[in-house]
């Protein structure tokens, strides 16, 4: 499942886990309030999602899924590298830089399947 | 060297070391992910923040032991049938079907390098070359993550000189062994029964049956003319010493090799000794398809 308020992110990654990935895109979300309700309704394996949206930032998102479902594997993504220790002090499974490098998207999901 | 150097370094060495960083800047983090770090603690470090990556690190060293139950011994590789690999009862799980096929690629090599150029034209001929590399790069990744799941298993993806190898060595693989049955049963000037059988009974399907892929048609072919000669010898053997159910066992499993040589032997066999009846349904077995 995907969450970023800015939809041609969302378009971009789409495309890259289409064209190679063994996932299927459950779901795409363009706020925090409501990706948690679709967590709830969709029960998605891994969730990737940007940290700056408006509302609810990512990783209050995490914080909220994090009590409904501790073992989520969660993405986090952002243009701000700063933002991968937040990442690691919430427990997230990867932290993804933008611009999206399909190589990284393809290795970090690589990576969860592996686990 | 930077502590992101050692744990790259460390992490070819032996895939299945777990990291923690410990720093007092916040810049490196995205680095810890792409190197897979379990955690990365900014100074100066509260005791609290601190227990809880060690909690994190015994929970993924749990996991990771759940996951082979028999460690380390009695790893098998079935090549006959459908490809498994597997130590005890445990079976190696694909990550990908590429991941399969390209450890089954390195096996059909028999020990010899493969150029990385070769893999990458073979697996994704329509891909523009660096792009394809990338991909074996996360593949090889993997499936050594994937071989490391059950432990020292015996099992090596080498790589040196842009080439990759696989290396057996203390693994049971039934490709070989069916060979060395098969020699052992003609090597003698007495032929030997219980090679025969042995070797008959380790043929659980074509090679590679299951998993289509044209490089290994050359080989299934070869292997299935041997098997076949196999069956022959022991269903000769079994007629000669008037042993009519073991005969027609192996009647019915090379008839359903769909061969058409020997046939009328075989069935004028069955029927004058064994029965009418049986000679009929063999026949039916034997022209079933059509």
């Amino acid at each position: 499942m995907l969450v970023d308020d800015e939809r041609h992110f969302i378009d971009e990654l789409e495309d890259m886990i289409k064209e190679e990935l063994p996932f299927t895109v459950l779901g795409n979300c363009f706020n925090g309030i409501a990706a948690l309700k679709a967590v709830r309704d969709l029960n998605p394996d891994v969730l990737i999602t940007d940290v700056l949206m408006p509302g609810m930032s990512g990783l209050e998102l995490v914080r909220k899924i994090r009590k409904l479902k501790p073992d989520l594997p969660i993405i986090l993504m952002s243009d701000n590298p700063s933002y991968a220790v937040n990442g690691y002090e919430l427990g997230v499974s990867g932290f993804l830089l933008k611009p999206l490098a399909k190589d990284k998207v393809h290795e970090t999901l690589n990576r969860l399947l592996c686990v | 060297m930077t502590g992101l150097e050692l744990a790259e370094c460390l992490s070819a060495m032996s895939p299945a070391i777990s990291f923690i960083f410990i720093t007092a800047f916040n810049n490196y983090a995205t680095e810890a992910f792409e190197l897979n770090a379990v955690d990365y603690i900014l100074k100066p470090i509260r005791q609290e923040r601190f227990n809880k990556a060690i909690e994190k690190i015994k929970r993924e060293i749990e996991e990771r032991e759940k996951s082979f139950v028999t460690p380390y011994n009695d790893v098998s590789i079935r090549a006959f049938g459908k490809m498994v690999v597997s130590s005890g009862d445990h079976i190696l799980k694909w990550k990908r079907q590429k991941s399969s096929e390209i450890f089954a690629f390195l096996l059909h090599q028999q020990g010899t390098p493969v150029h990385k150029e070769k893999l990458c034209e073979m697996m994704w001929p329509e891909y523009d070359p660096q792009r394809a590399l990338t991909y074996l790069q996360t593949i090889m990744y993997q499936l050594r993550k994937n071989i490391s799941e059950i432990g020292d298993s015996g099992i090596a993806i080498d790589y040196a000189d842009h080439c990759y190898c696989l290396r057996l060595s203390g693994v049971r693989y039934d490709v070989d062994r069916f060979l060395d049955a098969l020699d052992q049963a003609y090597r003698s000037d007495e032929v030997s029964a219980d090679a025969m059988l042995h070797a008959e009974q380790l043929y659980t399907g074509a090679y590679f049956e299951e998993e289509g892929w044209i490089w290994a048609i050359g080989r299934q072919q070869n292997l299935a003319q041997k098997y076949l000669k196999l069956l022959e010898s022991i269903i000769r053997l079994k007629m000669s010493s008037e042993d009519k159910e073991g005969a027609l066992y192996y009647i019915q499993k090379w008839a359903a090799l769909d061969v058409y040589k020997n046939q009328n032997k075989y069935l004028s066999w069955v029927s004058e000794h064994i029965g009418v009846d049986a000679a009929k349904k063999l026949e039916s077995i034997i022209f079933d398809d059509n």
